[in-house]
């Protein structure tokens, strides 16, 4: 069987269900000039693809870690990404060539329905809170490290409360106070 | 805005560990007790979830961005030059075309080979878990700094820390070993190998088979198979056989 790992799992599947973070950026580096190459040849900059290609990995990777796609091999896996990415691109040159094309009558039409769709999503997300990116990278290094540690690199309370030379209650005191500092940021970043 | 759902730090504990443990665990049924007592508790469940969710996004998120941060951005590189048929001379084109199928069958063969060096080096490179971090002596504080930020996997930092201790210990093989471990780590094995070589340099000590383990790896990710073969050879230990094993398929 091909790259037969722990559990039956291919080691690139393994990776990305685990967050090893090596085999993963190996990864990245190796498919990333596919990608690059088709955005680049259907008329994309170096920006477009760095930002397709990131929204595909991401894409991918979430998939992946959720059970919702279940690759046979390296292979399915490296076809998904590069077919993410070249739909991402698609949808954008698509959608811009549409906005600069499209009709006065036709563009009040679409705001008019927007506003009714924010409108009932505003309401929604009312009891929603929407962790962005900023948020989180506004939270802070010692913050960041220990969210990191804990919730990606999956490593135990006692350990990192071992490595930060802390007892245990205190780093799951520094934890949940991390968590709340996070949902304060972006909560400010809603309300923006 | 202001935050719907109030969870407290012991509600927040409990939620996570009953996410976290084990389902057929025997300590099942002493946390479903305990969850019983907290109010409202099947929308904190679901509040924590959500959060835990969005969290690992931003993490992974976080992770792409300093991905890319390894890739080589040549600016010359922005334009895909297409050579147009009719301005070819046909004799050209299939000259072409014969290089094109060449070289796709060789790129082919070399990731789709059960072990190319790309996967070998892949499944087999794992850093070092490194060493316990208690602060004694103070003339080791920032070696230890560095360790604390090696083991959450900030391996440029922990160089940075390194680095600045080298100079006065250009000898010492456990500063050299883990400096070469965490370039390997940062995707830098030519950089790696000025501290992971001559092997010579942890001769005698623990790092041996290790220093061999990781040097092999780069030599395997720069594509200088037989050196990673022969020094495999020279220092077998279980996983230095088994890297050993995996070139030899």
């Amino acid at each position: 069987m091909e790259e037969t790992l722990n559990l039956g799992q291919f080691t690139l599947l393994d990776a990305f269900l685990t967050n090893k973070e090596v085999a993963i950026r190996e990864f990245y580096i190796a498919q990333y000039p596919k990608t690059k190459y088709y955005i680049l040849k259907n008329g994309g900059t170096l920006e477009n693809t760095k930002d397709v290609f990131q929204d595909a990995f991401f894409a991918c990777w979430k998939k992946l870690s959720t059970g919702k796609f279940k690759p046979k091999n390296k292979t399915e896996i490296e076809a998904y990404l590069f077919t993410a990415a070249k739909n991402k691109w698609i949808d954008q040159t698509r959608h811009l060539t549409k906005r600069n094309t499209i009709a006065i009558d036709e563009k009040s039409y679409h705001l008019a329905a927007d506003e009714t769709m924010q409108t009932s999503e505003m309401e929604k997300s009312e009891e929603q809170m929407s962790i962005t990116l900023i948020a989180f990278e506004n939270l802070g290094k010692a913050c960041k490290d220990l969210l990191t540690q804990f919730y990606f690199n999956k490593m135990s309370m006692k350990t990192i409360a071992e490595n930060l030379n802390i007892e245990e209650a205190s780093a799951k005191n520094k934890k949940y106070r991390c968590i709340q500092k996070l949902k304060e940021l972006a909560l400010g970043d809603d309300s923006m | 805005m202001k935050p719907q759902i109030e969870i407290t730090q012991l509600e927040w504990d409990l939620i996570e560990r009953y996410l976290d443990h084990n389902k057929a665990s025997d300590k099942t049924l002493l946390l479903n007790e305990e969850l019983t007592q907290i109010p409202n508790v099947d929308a904190k469940i679901a509040h924590i979830k959500k959060v835990r969710e969005q969290i690992e996004d931003r993490i992974r998120q976080s992770k792409i961005k300093e991905f890319h941060e390894h890739i080589s951005v040549d600016k010359n590189d922005t334009k895909v030059n297409i050579l147009s048929p009719e301005k070819m001379n046909p004799k050209l084109i299939w000259y072409a075309i014969a290089v094109a199928l060449v070289v796709s069958f060789g790129v082919l063969w070399m990731f789709q080979s059960r072990n190319s060096p790309e996967k070998i080096f892949a499944s087999h490179f794992e850093a070092d878990p490194g060493l316990r971090t208690v602060m004694g002596a103070s003339n080791e504080y920032d070696f230890y700094e560095g360790m604390v930020v090696y083991k959450r996997q900030e391996y440029k930092e922990a160089i940075n820390w390194w680095q600045k201790l080298l100079p006065e210990k250009t000898e010492n093989d456990t500063l050299n070993y883990f400096l070469g471990v965490a370039y390997l780590a940062e995707g830098n094995a030519e950089k790696s190998l000025e501290y992971l070589e001559p092997a010579t340099k942890f001769n005698d000590g623990i790092f041996i088979e290790d220093a061999a383990h990781y040097t092999a790896l780069a030599k395997i990710k720069l594509g200088k198979i037989e050196e990673a073969k022969d020094l495999l050879n020279a220092h077998p230990s279980e996983r230095n056989n088994k890297l050993l094993n995996a070139l030899k398929e």
